[in-house]
This record gives structure tokens, sequence and C-alpha cells, in this order.
């Protein structure tokens, strides 16, 4: 479903990615941890398509991440919630399902109802929302396309113990329908529950890649690690 | 163009109560001019140019350091789509403005029992029309190139720039001052276009080109853009 071949991002003299290669698949969700400045956002803007590799290249279903076939099966929660504040909950996710030409007249609401959006909230500016629901929002908009490919970005941050539960079942079911997922996080408990496999990202190069399902846990694989590259 | 995001950018212009009250200002002012005035005529384009100016804004820019622009680029949405949906939408608000003010500017005028004919009101309409089209192209140009209100800041220098030459008494300096001036709020000479018994090419090129120009400089700005938050 996405394969990374050699990427590399320099900006200067900094390279923010060096070499990455991995291969994700169908339905498959992975989680991308390191420490700051390892290039996680970088790697992420590069599979949006929201900025140009110096070298290699991604391909989303044989797609470059560019096309606008790629974007319409794609979704993305981002990390610094930057929306037109002015707008209510429910105005976003409506822009958002009308460029992706959702012709469901309910497809709003019952994706707000599906994040847990609270109701009353719905039609109050975001700029009175709480951190946890522009981050319900967030997701409401990434999901409102129905997308194949969904990009998260600390999706779980300011989000409350009863939002990160319903965040868990909703990547869960759409892990279930098919749904590849790639993942963000510095949230090593979140990441355990929902991702098949991590990529352990420093320096802007993947230095190992494990799954998670096994007896270890996924601290304990990141404390490792960091060890033995420090 | 696409429709969403030209009537959200509307709306999204029409909430933000420090340009509306700059626009009204701006539309009220030359009504008030008028209305005092021993002399009352036809105001010139200048008012049009400040609501254009002000109308488009940081139509880009804002949207940049806001981050909200990576929000729509992860979407269905050409980047040359992105930036004809938000060029309409300020041309939009712009000419909507420019004709409350030229209404009320006849109403004083018919008031004061000066006599307006229909032809006077026709060029001042095309006047505008040309202007507010040209500096809201020129502005969401600048917008590309500058984050926030930085193309506020580009389209006020090139006017001082262009105002300090055409205080110079050489030729040569005004026709620089005047460049500048075109160039930041592109005109059709209206009056000469009519006069000439044959349609003035390098006028109506000039105009058309500089639009032409600027929408293909901001597209490939736009196109070329990397939005990423940790390219910043």
């Amino acid at each position: 479903m996405i394969v990374i071949d050699h990427l590399t991002k320099r900006y200067g003299r900094t390279l923010a990615l060096r070499g990455v290669d991995l291969t994700v698949g169908r339905g498959e969700a992975i989680g991308i941890i390191g420490p700051n400045g390892a290039g996680k956002t970088t790697l992420m803007a590069a599979l949006l398509g929201l900025i140009d590799p110096s070298e290699g290249t991604v391909l989303i279903d044989g797609c470059s991440p560019h096309s606008l076939t790629t974007k319409r099966r794609t979704g993305y929660v981002p990390e610094r919630i930057g929306f037109s504040r002015w707008m209510s909950g429910r105005q976003l996710v409506t822009l958002h399902a009308r460029i992706c030409e959702v012709r469901d007249r309910h497809a709003v609401e019952s994706m707000l109802d599906r994040v847990g959006l609270d109701r009353a909230a719905w039609d109050r500016p975001l700029r009175k929302y709480s951190r946890g629901m522009l981050q319900r929002t967030a997701l409401a908009q990434a999901l409102i396309g129905s997308p194949d490919v969904l990009f998260l970005d600390e999706p779980t941050s300011g989000i409350d113990p009863a939002g990160a539960i319903r965040f868990r079942e909703i990547v869960h079911e759409l892990k279930a329908g098919g749904v590849t997922i790639v993942v963000n996080s510095h949230q090593l408990d979140q990441m355990e529950r929902i991702c098949d496999r991590v990529a352990f990202l420093r320096a802007g190069r993947i230095e190992a890649i494990e799954c998670v399902r096994g007896e270890e846990r996924l601290e304990d694989i990141f404390l490792k690690l960091e060890g033995a590259v420090a | 163009m696409n429709i969403p995001v030209y009537v959200s950018t509307l709306r999204q212009l029409l909430s933000q109560p420090v340009r509306i009250g700059a626009l009204i200002g701006a539309t009220i002012l030359p009504l008030l001019q008028l209305v005092v005035d021993p002399d009352p005529h036809v105001a010139t384009t200048m008012f049009a140019t400040c609501i254009a100016v002000i109308a488009s804004a940081g139509i880009i820019g804002l949207e940049i350091t806001t981050g909200s622009v990576a929000l729509f680029f992860t979407r269905p949405l050409t980047r040359a789509k992105y930036l004809a949906s938000r060029w309409s939408a300020a041309a939009t608000i712009s000419l909507a403005m420019m004709l409350i003010g030229l209404t009320g500017e006849v109403a004083i005028l018919m008031a004061r029992h000066v006599e307006v004919s229909p032809i006077a009101i026709a060029l001042a309409l095309a006047d505008r029309f040309f202007v507010v089209t040209g500096t809201v192209s020129m502005m969401v140009c600048f917008s590309t190139f500058a984050s926030s209100l930085g193309d506020l800041l580009i389209w006020g220098s090139i006017q001082t720039v262009a105002l300090s030459l055409g205080a110079v008494p050489m030729g040569s300096f005004h026709d620089a001052s005047r460049l500048l001036q075109r160039i930041a709020a592109p005109m059709l000479d209206l009056d000469r276009v009519l006069v000439s018994s044959r349609l003035p090419w390098s006028e109506v090129s000039g105009y058309a080109g500089t639009i032409t120009l600027a929408a293909a400089i901001a597209i490939f700005v736009m196109n070329r853009k990397e939005l990423s938050y940790a390219s910043e």
C-alpha cells in the first residue's frame, strides 16, 4: 500500500531524512516513534505530498502522494490544529466533506457523533474548543472522505481517557475495514494498543522496525533502542 | 475554482471585524468627502484600490501562518484551484464594497443636484472594476511570497518607492514611478482606450499581461511551496 524507497530530505545543510526505506501493507497500522527532531513530521509531510523529497520516492498504491487520486483516498489528522478557528466544528467537517465530494447529506453529523464530539459544541466556533475537542474534530474531518490511508500526527494528545478509548475503537474498526494507518506519536502506550509494527526513527534514519504484538513492551523496546544508538 | 473553498473564504472574510471595519471605512470616507465637497464629482479610483488591498490582505499568507492551508493541500484540491477560489472571494467582497460605494456616491451627487451622466457612472464602474480585480490579483501574488500580512508590507513598500520616485522631477524617474504604481495597482486607462480611434494595445496588453504574470507567479510559487511544520 505504502512504499517508501530511499527517502531523503535536505533543508539546506541539514538532513531531515536519510534514505528511509519502509513498506506498509493494506490494513496495517504502523507507528513512527523517535526523539524530538528525529524527522517524524518531515516523514509525515513527505507521505502527504506537502514536501518534495530531495532523493527517493514515496508511492501510495502505486501513485505519487501529490496526485489527486491519492489525495482522494487519504485522510490526515495534523499535529498542530491550524484550522480556521472562526468556523464551527460542523462547518469545518462540512467543508472537507464538500471538497471530497461526499454525497451523503447526513455524513457530517454521523461522523461528528462517531468521534464523540459533544452535540452542544457542533455549532460553536473552533476557537472555543478545548484541545481534546479539536482533536476529535480533526479526526472527523480526516475520516469524512472514507479514506483508505489515514495519517495521524499525535492524534490523542489532549484527549480525555474516554476520548482515547473511543479513538482506539475507531482505529480498530478502520483496520478491520482494510484502512492503512500511519501514526506518529510519543504516547507509547497508545501506539502499543493500535499499531502492528513501529519504526524507530532517529536523526532522519530508521534504526529499527519492531512488531508490537510480542511479549516485550514498547517502552522497553524504545529504551533499548535509545540505549543502543546513544 | 472550488466552490466550497470560495464560500468558506467569503464567510471567513466576513467574520473578521477588523477587516470589515476597515472596508466600511474605506467605502464611507469618499461619501463623507462628497457630502462636504464644494465641487462634488465622482471620486478617483484610489478608494477602490484601498478596498481591494484591505479585502485581500493576508489572503494566502495568513493561512500559511496558521497552517490551515496544509490541511487543504492534503485534500483532492489543486493549489491553483485553491488560489483561484481565494482570489475570487477577495474580488467578490471588493467589488461588492466598490459597488456600494459607487451607488452611495451617485445618490449623494443626485441629492446635491449634481448632474451625473450614465456614461460617467459606467466609466467609473468599469475603471474601478479593473482596478479592483488587478489589485486583488497582485495582492494574492504577494501573499504567496510572504507569510501573515507580509503582502501588505510588499504592497506598501512598492507604493512608497513609487511615490518617492514620482517626486523626483526627471522623466525616467517619473516613468519608473508610473510602472511601479501599475504593478501595485494595475489599471486600465479607459479614457485613453475610449478616446483613441484605434484600440491602444499597449494599454490593454499591459494590464492583461500584469495580471496574467501575477497569476502565473502565484501558481508557480504555491506549487513550489513546502508546507511542513518541520521546515519552518
